[in-house]
């Protein structure tokens, strides 16, 4: 009615709402300190290597001004890297390079791009201009991630990733954003990319959404959205699984990219993840995280243990 | 304790406490419930002129008595030279003015009350004592008889028996009382006279002087009336109009055998009132009553700050009514706004501008303001700067807003200054990120948000009702804590949830 859900029905659905999501799972499972764990890249990085978890390899850090000068000596035999700000958010002042030309470093896009213009890049990061509140940050200087072609054809310009949410080690909801042309090629589901819910289960497509509204095909690519299957579930489940005993953090999204050669590879984690993966699974949240919950309560399981409960109790749910 | 459970036994206790401390003030200390109710305050001033002798001078005027469902305010006495104050004498309250080395000649002092009525006059005025039958001489007494006697045949009881006598008093060529009224001239005898005839009919009747309380009465002297014991309280009759007076229609300054004024080192004395009448709001009489009588809850709040204070503490009790439209509209609803509380301190820029001027300059500014920043991302500026420029930048819109108002004729352009700059330039500065990062869609959305915000938050907070009644009542305040806890622990669905998550009811 009015472009509103009954609240009635939301509930017995199990959706959650804004409120509960601050309130009840990050205020009550994510305590405060643990965020830099996550909130900084570098940190993310250095635990993820105590914990045998693979990330896309860190080649480099520049930390202050100075650095920088050495900067062309040091990526002077890579061709292949990718720039970021440690503490950025929402993709910002991230610099891909996939092409060398000369002196010349090659975008995605073809656009070129000058040893000066990278400096003066690094520089912005380090002065904060990309991250949050400002703050002074460093630039993380990694290996480009080989992606793998099972998405071929799913995705327009970008590459997608798979969002887990980990509610106490137990992968509960998952779901993959395929970037469009509406989109930009951001991976951006405000921006218009396409949301699929995946299946915990089975790793395959279950619906797709596309500004909040059902579809079946990418709007650009033309291909049939239920024929997506996430290649090597098991292992892109127990990746984000791993990531509670790393990150301690009860309510945690992580992001997934599958690498060619070294299969996946953990992005990015979140500790306050975004609710449109409800959406984009036709599920709500509530019910699977409330037997997470008991089963975490009532023992204390490994990592393979935990995605296996997982795929046979929380996916039907 | 669990955490809920806190939350529900702090907001109960704050409930409680601020209702409580509601209804104690509006019961027992009478304050409005509204502030828009207004009653009427009665200006007494007794001015007492008296030509001193030289030397030591002590004055004093007997105050009027306190009873129940009357409030008389006393103070602001205007008379230089003199140490004033309330004094208490035989259970009588004075007030008096001494000095020691007035000069001799013409002087005179000042008082000045204030007076009130509740709208219900409580009756707990005790049961008089029977009047003793007077001794009267031989004339009188036969006199007595007869009007007795007369009285007794007519069948006059009670009241028409005083407005008879009244009547009689005030004719001399009365059959009855004609020979008595030859050695009463004075209104003192007469009511003398009175009091006795109606001591012999069992009545209890007393002579009071005072002020009849009209309006604009200017250079009076104080009136007899008679005060009589009819029906179990006192009733008071004017003698001149052989009628009776209403209960709030005159104030009694001197009863029985107290003087109405006593005059120490000075001669030809004469004590004058002048009577005003004034509509006011009843909180302000509320509020100097509850002073009056040194309430606590009172005497310890923002009443007892100076005026200049007290209206910088109106505004700022309005804050938290800002808060809560904020903490609804994100909490409850779901509106995005671009900083938290940035709607609040443009709603105070607002209340000094008016609503759509107020509305005209934000965008005005901002507008600009965005414009200029979006050139200067593309100088990839430090962040700190960079602000510092957009603050610069927003100086100079300000100034041209002003003069270009002050020009044209718009001198409401001027307002322009009350908005907070820096505030301002943060808005700026957030709002084109926002641009880069999500899209101008999201600036519109963040920035009607923020104004909409804004914009109801003024209608809570100029409502003069709404300020008059929570500088009234700040205890208030407590019950809105409780309610801003409340929805702080709110788990439930916002609107924009329902909005958001409708196509799940598709599925």
């Amino acid at each position: 009615m009015f472009g509103l859900a009954s609240p009635l029905h939301l509930r017995r659905k199990g959706v959650v709402g804004m409120n509960k999501r601050n309130f009840i799972y990050i205020a009550q499972s994510n305590p405060r300190h643990l965020y830099p764990r996550v909130d900084d890249k570098l940190k993310t990085k250095l635990l993820c290597a105590q914990h045998d978890i693979p990330v896309p390899r860190l080649m480099g850090v520049c930390r202050v001004q100075r650095h920088i000068k050495q900067l062309p000596d040091f990526l002077a035999d890579e061709s292949q890297f990718c720039i970021k700000p440690a503490k950025g958010s929402g993709g910002k002042g991230i610099l891909v390079i996939t092409e060398r030309q000369g002196n010349h470093f090659v975008k995605p896009s073809g656009v070129h791009v000058t040893e000066e213009e990278v400096a003066r890049h690094v520089s912005n990061i380090l002065s904060g201009l990309y991250s949050l509140g400002g703050k002074p940050d460093v630039a993380l200087i990694e290996e480009l991630v080989q992606f793998t072609s099972d998405f071929d054809g799913f995705s327009f310009e970008g590459v997608p990733d798979v969002r887990i949410i980990v509610y106490h080690g137990y992968p509960v909801m998952a779901m993959t954003r395929l970037s469009t042309h509406a989109s930009d090629g951001k991976a951006n589901l405000h921006q218009g990319a396409v949301g699929v819910g995946i299946d915990i289960a089975t790793g395959r497509a279950l619906k797709a959404v596309q500004h909040a509204r059902p579809i079946s095909e990418h709007p650009d690519t033309g291909r049939a959205l239920n024929e997506l299957v996430i290649p090597c579930w098991d292992e892109v489940l127990e990746l984000a699984a791993k990531a509670f005993e790393m990150t301690e953090l009860g309510y945690l999204g992580a992001d997934i990219v599958l690498d060619r050669n070294r299969g996946p590879l953990l992005l990015e984690l979140n500790a306050r993840p975004g609710l449109a993966i409800q959406v984009a699974n036709g599920r709500g949240l509530e019910p699977r995280v409330k037997l997470a919950a008991k089963q975490a309560a009532n023992e204390q399981l490994g990592v393979k243990e935990r995605v296996s409960y997982s795929r046979e109790h929380i996916a039907p749910l | 304790m669990n955490a809920h459970r806190q939350i529900v036994i702090i907001i109960t206790l704050l409930v409680l406490t601020g209702v409580s401390m509601i209804t104690y003030k509006h019961r027992v200390l009478g304050f409005p419930l509204f502030a828009t109710d207004t009653e009427t305050v009665w200006n007494i001033e007794s001015r007492l002129e008296f030509k001193a002798l030289g030397g030591p001078v002590k004055v004093r005027i007997n105050l009027p008595d306190s009873v129940s469902g009357v409030e008389i305010l006393h103070g602001s006495e205007v008379s230089s030279g003199y140490d004033s104050g309330v004094e208490r004498d035989h259970g009588m309250d004075f007030y008096q003015w001494s000095r020691d080395d007035a000069l001799p000649g013409q002087q005179a002092v000042f008082l000045r009350n204030e007076v009130f009525f509740r709208e219900v006059p409580v009756v707990t005025q005790e049961k008089p004592p029977l009047p003793i039958t007077p001794e009267l001489n031989e004339v009188a007494t036969q006199v007595q008889k007869d009007f007795s006697d007369a009285n007794a045949k007519s069948g006059a009881k009670e009241k028409n028996l005083v407005l008879k006598i009244l009547r009689e008093l005030n004719n001399p060529a009365s059959e009855h009382l004609g020979v008595l009224l030859r050695d009463a001239r004075r209104r003192s005898e007469q009511l003398q006279l009175a009091i006795d005839l109606l001591a012999m009919e069992g009545i209890a009747a007393r002579m009071v002087r005072g002020v009849l309380l009209e309006d604009r009465q200017n250079n009076r002297s104080a009136l007899f009336m008679l005060k009589v014991w009819l029906d179990g309280q006192w009733q008071l009759f004017d003698p001149r109009e052989s009628s009776s007076v209403a209960w709030d229609g005159f104030i009694i300054f001197q009863e029985g055998t107290t003087p109405l004024f006593e005059v120490e080192g000075g001669e030809n004395s004469s004590l004058r009132f002048s009577v005003l009448r004034e509509q006011r709001a009843s909180f302000i009489t509320a509020v100097e009553a509850a002073r009056n009588h040194r309430s606590l809850l009172v005497d310890f709040s923002i009443y007892s700050l100076p005026v200049a204070q007290q209206g910088t503490f109106k505004l700022l009790l309005l804050m938290p009514l800002g808060a809560l439209v904020v903490v609804i509209l994100r909490n409850l609803v779901g509106i995005r706004t671009s900083g938290t509380f940035m709607p609040i301190l443009i709603t105070l820029a607002f209340l000094q501008t008016g609503l759509l001027i107020g509305l005209l300059l934000f965008i005005m500014v901002v507008g600009t303001g965005l414009i200029v920043r979006s050139y200067l991302t593309r100088l990839n500026l430090l962040l700190v700067p960079r602000i510092a420029a957009v603050l610069v930048v927003v100086i100079i819109i300000y100034g041209a807003i002003g003069i270009a108002g002050h020009k044209l004729g718009f001198e409401w352009g001027l307002s322009v200054t009350v908005f907070p700059m820096i505030i301002l330039s943060w808005t700026i500065e957030r709002m084109s990120i926002l641009w880069d990062e999500e899209g101008a869609h999201e600036v519109l959305i963040q920035g009607g948000g923020s104004l909409l915000t804004a914009s109801l938050a003024y209608a809570l907070m100029s409502n003069q009702i709404v300020a008059d009644s929570i500088f009234l009542y700040p205890e208030a305040l407590l019950v809105l804590l409780a309610a801003i806890i409340a929805i702080g622990s709110y788990s439930g669905y916002r609107l924009s949830d329902l909005r958001r998550f409708e196509p799940m009811e598709r599925y």
